[in-house]
């Protein structure tokens, strides 16, 4: 039983937006508890890869939150005792057609326009970087800027950076209830080791923030998005940093243009996607699928994710898959996470539902809910992540 | 997709036999092997195997492999080899990658055969090449025909140790000793006595800590033990340039953990085991083991245990009525007590009993 | 050494012979047999080079579970040379660190 504490806030969820939101509270003075139910990572950010990519997503807003997360990510990097695997080799997004060429060519002016360093690298580039491409590519957007990390380091990192500033990380203990004021104000937590009090509280549950949510009359509208990873052994690198298929961005916002594709990677939600890690094995994706809570991994989505990697990587082939995970992403409606306070409950904030970008975006999280709770200027605009988007069956339709 | 009655993932003694017992009761059997050919480890085992007479007593391991896969062909076993069983999805789709590409077979009932893979024990240079498994030198001489070494040291005087230390001099490789960290040989006395016969000493209370050499082992530097901790002074340094390490082995549990198994850590049986009923049914309904992955014994054993997993599975299809069924169980669970007589079988017995136990309780 | 007469398994049956090039040399293999045995016949241990500490490695479990053996093998890195058949005309190179990518034969 660990003794009842009283905090300035209780940070609930040890995964990276939990870590991070612990890190710059600490550091702004506020006395905090991070409490986590398993271990640290042992949700969302512990079955996903490590990216921290601003080039696959809308240009614009989305974009730019990458980009200042991914800008505090080099400044705190000093101040952590603990490697986190942090590489900034960049990304390339791979073309097969010439109408996603078009594409391609048009959306990267958009992203110049909001300062994205990206830039097209042509057919003799590219083979000359990857020669073990399959042949037939017209060439590749790079963003110089994308980075890879190692999610559970993260998320270990700083949560011993919190530590450092006094913050109480208290993993295993789970929240069974929260405690209100007459005014409803937050108040306390109580959790199966005992009680904790504290006017704040902030939801960093990821896919679980619902389930928190539920504690206080609120409707979270998070939903787990199931998204299955394959482990390739170490070896000599087939591709030398990110590369992933220009086709899922077009898919994206282009559904039409993706004719031809196989019924399977439709199906699936599979894209190809690479990520060579820290030490020598090689990450394969992605998928996209609503499957519940269920974690397991399934051999027709295994199997596509393989196949569509070898489509475009064939030397993989040669290769070994070591192992296959699958983690959750906290899907919203409108893909932007809920970075807020609860008006309707005052002293709760929450701060997840960033479906694949929780990695790439936390450090800037933990900024933005500092921020918040002590009324500072906010490094961006926040609006679009307000609470009162959902609150009160506001728009709810599935996107 | 290839589709079976059952499916069974290990050729080796426990896998072959109950692809036997269950063709036998005419069930459709899928024997998957990541191995070119069926026969497992028998293929390596040389020697004549003794104990009870029932029990292939005076037969060798790699007769008895050929006997085998005889009858199973026989009985229309399909044998897909080259086949490394990788995952069991929704506990009946085995998944398996071959050197074109990966496999699924749907199965009624699946049964996991897949051994047991040797130990290690880490000393200052036992990284180096020339320090190996006794099992990795075992199936050099006798599979491969080629020696990993010429002058050899044998760590461990269980009866892998012992019969390795004979079969490299079989092979033509001169073994300096065998040490044995235990104040007691841990083998058969027969065996020991074969090694010791053949002029190598067996040296109790002893360790090895460290490999020597570059690039490979030119020498070891072996002591004595009291109570397992080395005696100052009695370091001396041995030329050889193998040193094989029979050190134990560890069951192969891993598909059994993925599909959902409940296992167990019995140290007796070599680490963690699926725990199952005696159906040799796992916690996972319609996943059944046998052999090695069940607990670390010998062929015999694994033979026994394969025969029950291949009736139980059958049975469970409908395909022997549950006399008959009850009946030839009963059979096999007697020639297992007999197997496990003695002081080296009471242990695992125990062991075993207990696996069981945890199978109702669960 | 190759175990040319044994007392129980007799006299080394005839195969077929074929040449592989390692590290550059050739070297008379049997057909069907391991990478890894054919080294051994010749007295070759060392199968590669680690990548963070430049430590040898070789044999160790003789069965494909512990990529101790691995080598390059016709240009693609990390082959397992103890479960692998030799074929005529293969190049074999000692894989330092995690290997490179030769061009595939």
């Amino acid at each position: 039983m660990t003794p009842s504490s009283s905090v300035d806030v209780a940070v609930v969820g040890g995964g990276v937006s939990g870590a991070a939101c612990a890190y710059f509270l600490a550091k702004a003075g506020m006395k905090v508890a991070l409490v986590e139910r398993g271990d640290l990572a042992a949700g969302c950010s512990g079955g996903c890869d490590g990216n921290i990519m601003a080039q696959d997503h809308q240009p614009g807003y989305d974009t730019n939150l990458t980009i200042q997360s991914n800008r505090i990510y080099q400044q705190i990097l000093p101040e952590l005792d603990w490697d986190i695997e942090y590489t900034q080799k960049g990304s390339i997004l791979v073309i097969e057609t010439p109408e996603e060429l078009d594409f391609m060519l048009d959306r990267m002016k958009q992203q110049l326009a909001c300062g994205l360093p990206v830039r097209f690298v042509d057919q003799d580039e590219l083979y000359e970087q990857e020669p073990l491409l399959a042949p037939g590519f017209l060439g590749a957007i790079e963003c110089a800027s994308d980075a890879s990390c190692m999610p559970i380091q993260v998320a270990v990192a700083l949560a011993r950076a919190a530590r450092r500033l006094g913050a109480e990380i208290r993993t295993y203990e789970e929240v069974k209830s929260i405690k209100r004021d007459e005014q409803g104000r937050i108040a306390g937590l109580v959790t199966d080791r005992g009680e904790i009090r504290t006017p704040r509280l902030v939801n960093c549950c990821g896919a679980w923030a619902p389930f928190l949510g539920k504690m206080v009359g609120l409707d979270i509208p998070i939903i787990p998005r199931r998204g299955q990873l394959v482990v390739v052994e170490q070896t000599a690198q087939v591709g030398h940093r990110k590369i992933s298929e220009a086709h899922y961005v077009v898919a994206k916002f282009h559904p039409e243009l993706t004719e031809g594709t196989d019924s399977e990677t439709l199906k699936y939600g599979v894209a190809f996607v690479f990520e060579p890690t820290a030490s020598g094995n090689m990450l394969l994706g992605s998928s996209r699928e609503f499957a519940g809570y269920d974690t397991r991994t399934t051999y027709p989505v295994i199997r596509a994710i393989i196949r569509r990697a070898v489509r475009f990587i064939p030397a993989l082939a040669q290769l070994h898959c070591i192992r296959t995970y699958a983690g959750l992403r906290p899907y919203t409606p409108d893909h932007l996470p809920i970075i807020s306070a609860v008006e309707e409950v005052p002293g709760f904030y929450i701060a997840a539902g960033h479906e694949g970008d929780g990695i790439g975006v936390a450090p800037l999280t933990g900024q933005l809910i500092t921020q918040i709770i002590l009324g500072q200027e906010t490094t961006v605009d926040v609006t679009p992540l307000r609470w009162s988007r959902f609150a009160r069956g506001a728009g709810r339709q599935a996107g | 997709m290839t589709r079976s009655d059952v499916t069974i993932i290990g050729a080796g003694p426990a896998g072959l036999a109950a692809a036997i017992e269950a063709a036998r009761a005419g069930a459709k059997v899928v024997l998957v092997d990541e191995n070119a050919r069926p026969g497992g480890q028998l293929f390596k085992q040389i020697h004549k195997f003794f104990g009870s007479r029932e029990h292939f007593a005076g037969t060798r391991g790699i007769d008895l492999a050929r006997k085998l896969c005889q009858e199973a062909q026989e009985l229309g076993v399909q044998l897909v080899l080259d086949t490394a069983a990788f995952a069991i999805y929704d506990g009946r789709i085995v998944a398996g990658t071959t050197p074109k590409g990966t496999v699924q077979i749907e199965s009624e009932r699946i049964i996991l055969a897949t051994g047991a893979m040797e130990n290690t024990f880490s000393f200052k240079g036992w990284t180096k090449p020339g320090v190996m498994g006794a099992g990795a030198a075992q199936t050099m001489i006798n599979l491969h025909r080629v020696l990993p070494g010429s002058r050899i040291l044998m760590v461990g005087s269980g009866n892998v140790g012992l019969i390795v230390t004979y079969q490299l001099l079989q092979a033509g490789a001169d073994v300096v000793a065998v040490i044995e960290a235990l104040p007691k040989i841990g083998g058969y006395a027969v065996h020991a006595a074969k090694v010791r016969r053949a002029g190598v000493p067996i040296l109790t209370s002893h360790t090895v800590l460290e490999a020597k050499g570059e690039p490979e082992v030119s020498s070891a530097v072996i002591c004595q033990l009291d109570d397992f901790k080395p005696v100052a002074g009695t370091e001396r340094e041995v030329e050889v340039d193998t040193v094989c390490l029979a050190v134990g082995l560890t069951p192969l549990a891993e598909l059994a953990w993925m599909a959902g198994c409940q296992c167990e850590y019995l140290p007796a049986l070599g680490g963690f085991v699926p725990v199952h009923d005696e159906r040799m049914e796992t916690t996972v309904k319609g996943i059944f083991v046998a052999g090695d992955v069940t607990g670390v014994e010998e062929a015999s054993t694994a033979i026994e245990e394969g025969r029950l997993a291949g009736i139980a599975a059958a049975a469970s299809l409908g395909l022997l009525s549950p006399d008959e069924a009850e009946e030839r169980m009963t059979a096999a669970w007697e020639r297992l007590a007999a197997l496990r007589m003695g002081p080296f079988g009471e242990g695992r017995q125990a062991a075993k009993e207990q696996l069981m136990k945890v199978g109702k309780a669960g | 050494m190759r175990v040319l007469d044994h007392p129980i398994l007799g006299r080394l049956e005839a195969r077929r012979k074929v040449t592989i090039t390692v590290d550059g040399q050739p070297v008379e293999a049997f057909e069907g047999e391991p990478i890894l045995a054919a080294l051994l016949a010749k007295g070759i241990r060392v199968n590669r080079i680690t990548k963070k500490r430049h430590e040898p490695r070789g044999l160790f479990c003789g069965i494909g579970r512990c990529t101790d053996c691995v080598m390059v093998v016709n240009g693609v890195p990390n082959v397992r040379t103890c479960v692998t058949p030799v074929a005529e005309g293969m190049t074999v190179e000692t894989q330092q660190g995690l290997g490179k990518w030769g061009k595939a034969k």
